[in-house]
């Protein structure tokens, strides 16, 4: 899906002419003991053939090839190399409000406030079945010497979501670096 | 507030082989690098100069230069109507 299609024509996010990402710090005195395994737990998950589905997934997938999870050659020299897929699906206000009024309907009986709450939740999870995701696909480099973590994305959400996913598969608490981080760490270098 | 690098152009980085994606993505990271390198050594140089003494001297010039500039752009023209 996302690998070079033609000689010289790269489709990866962060091999792209032009990019955009943000820049964090991981701790690079812990030594870590990288088990493509570990990545597994929170390896992408597509759901199309799921029973339940989710407005909102993502997960790690293979940086050479978005479809893949095997994360056997995720380590390239001293860098971690991995993609972050979030698929998003939407059901669009009006059809779910047209599809709930016709399930009220079929009913036949009034139903309390609860009730009707738990009927729309359930009408809202039969379209969401039926809605196709919109993909997104953010790349992911770690250095392992100097722990520099570039991400391919600015927006805060996005950022968050990677930084909880990167806590729960390597345990490190990543640290943004932005301007008051930059000049934490010139004062320690000045300091001491 | 965050210092993201967004719309950030380096050289082209062109695939030789379609299966050195790896060449490809380390020469990525070295141009990456670069700019990275001369970021922080900008920034630093920055938060030397806003912390030193020379600061209000360095603020006064900036301040001259803003205001030489705006006399020296000419007005807009104002389109007159009738």
């Amino acid at each position: 899906m996302k690998a070079a299609t033609n000689k010289g024509e790269l489709n990866m996010g962060l091999l792209k002419r032009t990019v955009n990402f943000a820049r964090f710090k991981a701790d690079p005195n812990i030594k870590l003991q990288l088990d493509p395994n570990v990545l597994t737990t929170s390896a992408f998950q597509d759901e199309e053939e799921a029973e339940e589905v989710s407005e909102q997934s993502f997960g790690w997938v293979s940086f050479e090839n978005s479809l893949s999870t095997d994360f056997q050659n995720c380590v390239k020299g001293n860098y971690v190399v991995l993609s972050l897929r979030v698929d998003t699906r939407n059901v669009p206000y009006h059809a779910l409000q047209m599809h709930f009024k016709k399930a009220l309907q079929e009913k036949q009986t009034s139903l309390s406030k609860e009730d009707k709450k738990v009927l729309k939740e359930a009408v809202k999870m039969k379209l969401l079945k039926r809605a196709i995701p919109r993909t997104n696909i953010y790349d992911v480099s770690w250095n392992l010497t100097t722990g520099s973590v570039l991400f391919t994305a600015t927006s805060d959400k996005v950022c968050g979501l990677f930084e909880a996913l990167f806590f729960e598969a390597f345990g490190q608490r990543l640290e943004r670096v932005f301007p008051y981080t930059m000049c934490k760490a010139l004062t320690h270098i000045c300091v001491g | 507030m965050w210092l993201n690098f967004k719309a950030c152009k380096t050289p082209k980085v062109t695939l030789e082989d379609a299966a050195d994606v790896d060449g490809a993505f380390f020469e990525k990271m070295f141009l990456l690098q670069d700019l990275l390198t001369h970021m922080d050594e900008m920034f630093a140089e920055f938060v030397k100069l806003r912390s030193s003494n020379d600061w209000i001297k360095t603020q006064t010039t900036i301040k001259e230069w803003v205001v030489g500039r705006k006399k020296s752009v000419p007005p807009v023209p104002v389109a007159v109507t009738t």
